[in-house]
């Protein structure tokens, strides 16, 4: 049974995720080693590594979706109290979309090209409840208003290639939130955008933190999106947890090697008011 | 002493054609165009890092390319080591053409899948060899072998094809490629982009070595300002096809003087503390999306995301000009420089 009045929403404990090995080697070569974390309600948590450190692979088995070959071989998923991995497939759709919603890295790839980005929208609050066509439009636009979509009644006629990528960002938000969900799983959500429209978005994730109380776990390589937006980070390498700070403690005192090689990327810039005033 | 490169009031435009029944069409018949440059003039010494940096859309790439005659400008002028360039015939331009050379964004398009990273790295001495013969090629071979050392690739390599090769490794190739000829001036167009974070900073710091060993001038251009600090010692901000804000990397990283480069600024992470609040720098968040160089706004092309736009903004145009006094050596196009602070509290 869900625990309604719980700080933790999600728990992943012990998780291995392994793909079949090459013949003449081990059976399973695990590329997720026993992760375990925690997200708290209303909290905005970072998981940060570079490609390949098995980020992503950590929030597709959240909700179940290895790619084909991979399999999940130990650890609890525990959302509210309940353990998805040990879900049958049909009770699944209610978690997905409904309790956790997930956005991509490429927003262009992830929208339908042929069909009205208010169509997309009203398709995905019509899978959760029950609405008429003319009432999911409605609150289409009422979701596109919450994203800050400018002119959000005209934008649910428009086809995703009219949008720039940050708008498209925009309504893949707003389709994550279409079942009301109290976890956002946000994949990259920044890396194809332009440095300003990255901060936008960044922007409007907190504020959807602060407006419906919702929990994000934010997948990305990049610091300076953990560093602008985060409340904890969780440092991922090589298939393993290395890390777990609050963002302060993080750049003050990064505690694994992985973590300060990390942060030594980053440019240092002259501290403020180095420069002569103009 | 003159610059290397010395570039006056580039404009390059591109015909708009929309199809015949679209309303771009009919409302501005066949002369309608895109300003994708706009009368920029910049200058780049021998040893010295100019970074270019822009948002998608800004004209850094077409600049990187202008530059390089590898597109045809509407106007200005671009004199090479004191030569004009534009004016020089198509056959004096290619024996010209090494002596500048171009690294490309995606090691993944720019490298030919049909040749190993030997013939890749060879083909620049093939195209501006001066004599043929077994003497050259064996010249030919060590001058590759050089090279690979040089970028940090180990000989085992050169056999290799690029679809071998990773990302990082990749990138060494085109820079061993355009490094060749020993031009005297590169122009990497984001050459880390595509790569992680930590092969990033082996990159720029292969080419920030390169450029002290053969003392070239060095064009970088990026997308954001993080990834010039290491290299850059002055930097052209872009937007819109304009030159917004130019002068040496010390000053404008700790004193941003156009309101777009302050943003800019503030989406950088540092190491010392984490922006946003929780350091000492705030973050600003500008409104709006970029506009279209189809349609560009009226007076200065910031002012509609301009976070202290005031109503001269939008009817005039600030010209690109040093403050009064000198400043830090910059030059920028804002009437109000410098009021848009980085730093204190958010």
């Amino acid at each position: 049974m869900p625990v309604p009045d719980s700080p933790t929403l999600l728990t992943v404990d012990g998780l291995e995720v392994a793909f079949p090995g090459p013949p003449g080697g081990p059976p399973w070569v695990p590329v997720v080693r026993g992760v375990s974390f925690a997200v708290g309600r209303g909290e905005i948590v970072g998981l940060v590594g570079e490609s390949g450190s098995g980020k992503t692979l950590t929030a597709l088995a959240i909700l179940r979706l290895v790619p084909p070959l991979g399999r999940i071989r130990a650890g609890r998923v525990l959302l509210g109290g309940e353990d998805l991995l040990a879900l049958p497939e049909r009770e699944l759709r209610r978690v997905r979309g409904a309790r956790i919603g997930l956005v991509f890295q490429e927003p262009g790839a992830a929208l339908d090209p042929v069909y009205t980005v208010g169509f997309q929208i009203a398709e995905a609050l019509r899978a959760h409840r029950r609405l008429s066509r003319r009432a999911a439009r409605a609150e289409a636009a009422d979701l596109l208003e919450r994203v800050a979509m400018p002119d959000p009644g005209r934008r649910l006629g428009d086809y995703p290639h009219q949008l720039s990528g940050g708008q498209r960002q925009r309504v893949m938000i707003a389709i994550a939130l279409a079942g009301a969900p109290e976890l956002l799983i946000a994949d990259e959500p920044t890396t194809a955008l332009d440095v300003t429209i990255q901060a936008q978005i960044l922007e409007l994730l907190e504020r959807l933190r602060a407006e419906l109380g919702l929990s994000v776990l934010l997948i990305t390589h990049d610091l300076a999106v953990v560093a602008e937006t985060c409340d904890r980070a969780l440092v991922m390498s090589a298939g393993e947890l290395v890390e777990e700070a609050p963002m302060a403690d993080l750049f003050a005192r990064p505690a694994h090697p992985y973590t300060r090689a990390l942060l030594s990327f980053l440019p240092a810039l002259p501290p403020a008011g180095a420069g002569e005033a103009p | 002493m003159t610059p290397l490169l010395e570039a006056s009031e580039l404009v390059k435009e591109f015909p708009l054609r929309g199809a015949p029944w679209t309303r771009r069409r009919r409302r501005a018949g066949n002369r309608a165009v895109a300003r994708v440059l706009d009368r920029v003039s910049l200058t780049l010494a021998r040893g010295e890092c100019l970074a270019v940096v822009g948002e998608s859309g800004s004209g850094k790439t077409t600049l990187g390319r202008a530059l390089l005659r590898l597109l045809p400008l509407t106007s200005g002028s671009i004199r090479f080591d004191g030569e004009d360039l534009l004016g020089l015939p198509a056959g004096e331009l290619r024996r010209r053409r090494r002596r500048f050379q171009m690294v490309f964004q995606d090691p993944y398009g720019s490298l030919d899948p049909r040749r190993t990273v030997a013939e890749t790295v060879a083909e620049p001495l093939v195209v501006h060899a001066t004599t043929r013969g077994a003497a050259e090629r064996s010249r030919r071979r060590a001058a590759v072998a050089d090279l690979l050392a040089a970028v940090g690739l180990a000989a085992e390599l050169a056999p290799r094809y690029p679809h071998e090769l990773s990302g990082g490794q990749r990138q060494r190739v085109a820079i061993a490629r355009a490094l060749a000829t020993a031009p005297d001036l590169l122009i990497a167009d984001e050459p880390t982009s595509a790569l992680d974070l930590s092969i990033r900073a082996q990159i720029l710091d292969l080419l920030g070595r390169q450029k002290e060993r053969l003392g070239l001038a060095l064009m970088l251009i990026a997308h954001d300002l993080g990834a010039v600090e290491r290299l850059a010692d002055r930097v052209a901000v872009l937007y819109l096809g304009r030159l917004v804000e130019i002068g040496p990397a010390s000053g404008l990283f700790a004193t941003p003087l156009h309101p777009y480069t302050a943003s800019l600024l503030s989406a950088v992470p540092t190491a010392q503390a984490p922006p946003g609040g929780r350091g000492s720098r705030r973050r600003i968040v500008l409104a709006g999306e970029p506009p279209s160089p189809a349609d560009p706004p009226s007076g200065c092309p910031f002012h509609p995301r301009c976070p202290i736009a005031r109503l001269r903004c939008a009817g005039e145009e600030p010209p690109l000009a040093a403050l009064p006094g000198g400043g830090q050596g910059s030059l920028v196009a804002c009437f109000y420089p410098g009021e848009l602070a980085v730093h204190g509290p958010p």
